[in-house]
């Protein structure tokens, strides 16, 4: 079990050295674990076919990428939990994250991939890849945190976060005030969505919407 | 060379500088007004100032300069306008500033305080709208603030000179507001580093500069001069900061000061349980006289104008058509007047806050949309380019060459035929007696004669006379009703319902402001282009604006002439022109590189509007309009008089021969009236309605024809004075460009029309 573990948990580091473009080097590795750990482990890995070693570069094989991917989704969907539902903060929030990824099968993922509206970021704005639920993303449970753009009018929501990296404008969300932790209300959506905080009115395209996430505190 | 002698003389006698700073429409530019007793455009529309504007205080000699700078919501450059405002910021001279925050919305105030604060400039801030803000039940604790701060805060409501006096005082005790934001470790690291890098004499405090760097402000590399080598170390602190966190830096530091922000003002501002309402005279007189009496006409004129659209105006009279109306009205009181007592009788808000709703709200905005847009028409369409023109024209300025008979001085009561004559005024135009008196020296074949006063392009009987007889009443009027709706609010409302559609011709709901101004004057509509985001929106807009927007001086004559054959063919020009504007602005969306930018605005409260402020601005539109616009017509007749005395006129029209007569199947005749186009939009209407006239002799003119030479026209090439902008504004080649593809183009689409106006039974 431990070993497991410790498999994928330089998995999911090889993934986010990749996720940044740098080139995978075993002596990274050896940086994070140690020199011990990562030659053993590394090795293990390659007889296991997860990855392949070339003169210290470690790339995926197709069956470790797949894991990997799964590991990096159980991550960031428990950081969304713990983040927007349970709302842990700090040390306590990526302790959980951490502890959590290696605990919980792939249907209880599903079930809280979908019960959070499918995110498409984690808190710190890496992308979350995406399950089978994502794809087929059967509404028959309404999401908790969904996109301000599928919210109707009236309702009051919370700004949970707000995806940044997809959207070159929603910096400017945050000069007009809109961030994480935010109360408003939806004041209309036809002919352009409004909202309405505090004592300002804004109106928005539903390009930007679809990428600040909310949740609904009162209907 | 004029520029830098500028300098220096400013330099020398000039003590200091005030500079305005704060976000968008918090009222920088009426306190411009006055402390310098200058006039700025003021509106209710969030980024009227795109320039910034200086004058010298009023009282010091010229020795303290007072700078309004663009309202910007961060210091980090997005946008032109806060680039500008930030640069400002970060020039180097002996400097005041003074913020202006709209005291409602504090908090984003405070945000532009405390990168000022970083900046390590002395501030004073005026807390602007505090009636507004006392209206909304909410209370500052000002001393509290003012404490926490270490800065000199005042209250003020500028549109009444409100805590003016006091704001003047206050910039004499400027100091740096006590605020240290810490970033959290690897920001405030990235910034010690970055700061060893700058250069050692900057105007800001270098810490500031750092943060903007972190920004990734791109902008602002440029400004500081820093050295390639430095500039790539810079590049590379940067991204190694950004590369801990999965947010944009810009995003993590203003959600840092948002927070600090928020927990400066807890125990700061409180709301009261129950805002102001409105007075119970004023409500009951809104919800059972003034509502129930504007909505019935809303119904009434709507279901007018359908009839008129596909019925004509002659079948509109029978009593079916009256009960018609009735029923229009009566349906809409209902309407509206059932979503108006379920909604917000009880909930008390003022009249304003309810009209602001009303007139975004879904569903019943447009017919409301649809009477203010009648409204405008009767004012600058019928009354300012009708009679108003008409009456200018030939009785004032008149003709060189005939009496234009005076005219009647009268007192009448509207909708009736009741009028009374005081006295008839003996006055022949003021052409006429300057045609008098050159003809004691020279004969009026004269070429002195005939340049200027001259039937066809003579410099005064139709470069000046146009430009004042025309442009005067109808820009004058449009700029009126313009302004109301400027100041009200009720154009950024008109943005939101707009939106969608300026979305599929690549722009978004703040072109608005320029699209509609275009409806007035096209030249100065594509100068405000500038306050569009993207160099991509500038340039759509532009084109649309020259190709597709009539102006009111072209609008009001072909809706007069149209309009008097049949509303469905008033209908069909309409939808001809919406539809190329529709196409072009899709297909350019496409065609044209770089990215469009999404909307975001915020929505200014509804207004009462001042109605000293809409009349000085109108005056100083009109003022500006008739200080470009003139010698553009001086220049663009004498062009046509050169033109028509070589004898060219003809053989452009024997060129233009076939594609007009063949191709768009009009007598040659219009050609010139085309030609003309280029001078004055209108005047080409109504020289090829009387080349068509003509050419039917006695018939009745063929309202196909009308209808193709008209949308040809309209579609046809900008008037000279807006082709010179869009060359100022957008460069030379581009301007020839449109040029290129849209002459062509408004022949092209007059041609198809024609043929499927010969297939339709119309």
């Amino acid at each position: 079990m431990a070993d497991e573990i410790q498999i994928e948990e330089i998995l999911e580091y090889i993934w986010i050295l990749e996720e940044n473009s740098d080139k995978t080097k075993s002596s990274l590795v050896s940086n994070k674990f140690g020199s011990d750990i990562a030659d053993t482990y590394l090795k293990v890995m390659a007889e296991q076919k997860l990855i392949n070693l070339h003169n210290s570069v470690i790339d995926f094989t197709e069956p470790g990428r797949e894991r990997a991917k799964l590991i990096i989704r159980r991550h960031r969907i428990a950081e969304r939990l713990l983040n927007d539902v349970l709302e842990m903060r700090g040390d306590e929030f990526e302790r959980g994250a951490c502890q959590f990824e290696h605990f919980v099968n792939e249907e209880i993922i599903a079930s809280i991939c979908t019960l959070l509206g499918h995110p498409a970021v984690c808190p710190h704005g890496n992308k979350i890849p995406q399950g089978q639920c994502c794809l087929s993303a059967k509404k028959n449970l309404d999401p908790i945190i969904s996109p301000l753009s599928e919210i109707k009018a009236g309702k009051m929501v919370k700004v949970v976060y707000i995806s940044t990296k997809s959207h070159a404008s929603l910096d400017r969300l945050t000069g007009i005030g809109v961030i994480p932790g935010l109360e408003l209300t939806i004041h209309q959506k036809f002919p352009s969505m409004i909202l309405q905080y505090g004592e300002t009115q804004l109106a928005l395209d539903n390009d930007i919407a679809k990428n600040v996430f909310v949740r609904i505190i009162q209907n | 060379m004029h520029e830098t002698k500028n300098k220096e003389s400013d330099s020398k006698n000039i003590d200091y500088r005030i500079a305005l700073v704060g976000n968008p429409n918090v009222g920088k530019s009426v306190l411009f007004g006055l402390f310098t007793g200058k006039y700025v455009t003021v509106s209710n529309y969030p980024g009227t100032t795109v320039e910034v504007t200086k004058g010298m205080y009023a009282g010091s000699n010229d020795t303290i300069e007072v700078v309004d700078t663009p309202g910007a919501n961060s210091l980090i450059s997005h946008s032109e306008d806060e680039r500008v405002a930030r640069d400002i910021l970060l020039r180097d001279e002996e400097k005041k500033v003074l913020q202006i925050l709209d005291s409602k919305n504090i908090h984003r105030g405070l945000l532009i305080t405390t990168q000022l604060a970083e900046m390590g400039l002395p501030i004073s801030i005026g807390l602007n709208m505090w009636d507004e803000t006392l209206d909304r039940g909410m209370s500052i604790d000002t001393d509290k603030l003012q404490e926490t701060l270490g800065v000199t805060l005042t209250k003020t409501i500028a549109t009444q000179k409100y805590g003016i006096g006091a704001l003047r005082n206050s910039i004499n005790s400027v100091k740096v507001p006590k605020i240290r934001i810490d970033y959290g470790k690897t920001i405030e690291d990235g910034i010690t580093q970055l700061e060893t890098l700058l250069p050692d004499k900057t105007s800001v405090k270098k810490r500031a500069l750092a943060i903007m760097l972190l920004s990734f402000d791109e902008d602002l590399e440029e400004t500081l001069e820093v050295d390639e080598e430095a500039l790539v170390k810079i590049h590379a602190i940067r991204d190694g900061v950004q590369k801990e966190y999965g947010h944009p830096l810009s995003y993590v530091i203003t959600k840092k000061r948002s927070d600090y922000v928020n927990d400066l003002l807890k125990g700061i501002v409180s709301y009261r349980e129950h805002e102001a309402t409105a007075g119970a005279i004023s409500r009951n007189l809104f919800f059972f006289f003034f509502m129930p009496l504007f909505t019935f006409f809303v119904g009434y004129k709507v279901i007018d104008l359908l009839l008129f659209m596909f019925a004509g105006p002659l079948d509109t009279n029978g009593l079916a058509a009256l009960i018609l109306r009735l029923a229009g009205g009566a349906v809409s009181v209902g309407y509206y007047s059932f979503h108006l007592f379920s909604r917000e009788y009880r909930s008390k808000r003022k009249i304003t806050n309810i009209l602001g709703t009303l007139t975004m709200h879904p569903a019943l905005a447009w017919p409301m949309l649809i009477v203010v847009l009648w409204c405008i028409y009767k004012i600058v369409g019928q009354f300012g380019a009708g009679d108003c023109v008409d009456f200018v024209e030939s009785k004032i300025f008149g003709s060189s060459l005939e009496m234009s008979g005076g005219f009647d001085f009268k007192a009448f009561i509207p909708f009736t035929k009741i009028e009374y004559v005081f006295t008839h005024v003996n006055f022949q135009g003021i052409n006429y007696y300057l045609g008098l008196l050159c003809q004691k020296f020279i004969s009026s074949d004269n070429f002195f004669f005939q340049l200027f006063l001259g039937e066809e392009a003579g410099l005064m009987q139709v470069g000046v006379t146009y430009s004042i007889a025309i442009i005067l009443p109808i820009v004058g009027f449009f700029f009126i009703s313009f302004g109301l709706m400027e100041d009200s609010g009720y154009l950024p409302r008109l943005a939101v319902m707009l939106n969608r559609f300026f979305k599929i011709i690549g722009l978004n709901g703040k072109a608005v402001l320029p699209m509609v101004l275009g409806l007035g004057c096209d030249t100065m509509a594509t100068m405000t282009t500038r306050i569009l985001d993207t160099k991509k929106e500038r340039v759509i807009s532009t084109l649309l604006l020259a190709l597709a927007v009539p102006c009111s001086a072209q609008l009001g004559v072909i809706a007069g002439i149209l309009g008097s054959v049949s509303g469905a063919h008033l209908a069909i020009y309409f939808f001809v022109i919406f539809s190329q504007m529709l196409l072009v602005g899709y297909l350019s969306s496409k065609i044209i590189k770089g990215s469009g930018s999404d909307f975001l605005m915020e929505m200014p409260p509804f207004r009462r509007p001042k109605l000293a402020n809409i009349l000085m601005k109108t005056y100083y539109r009109t003022k500006w309009f008739l200080k470009e616009a003139v010698p553009l017509f001086v220049l663009g007749t004498f062009i046509l008089f050169i033109i028509t005395k070589l004898g060219v006129l003809t053989y452009i029209q024997r060129a233009a021969e076939p594609v007009v007569k063949h191709f768009l199947g009009l007598p040659v005749e219009t050609t010139q009236g085309f030609i003309l186009g280029f001078l004055r939009r209108d005047y080409a209407v109504v020289s090829i309605f009387k080349a068509l006239e003509k050419n039917a002799g006695s018939m009745v003119i063929d309202p196909n024809q009308l209808i193709v030479s008209l949308v040809v026209v309209t579609l046809f090439v900008p008037c000279l004075a807006n082709f010179f902008v869009m060359i100022k504004e957008r460069g030379a080649k581009i301007a020839f460009l449109m040029l290129a593809f849209i002459l062509p183009f408004s022949f092209l689409i007059g041609g198809i029309l024609r043929y499927i106006l010969q297939i339709l039974p119309i």
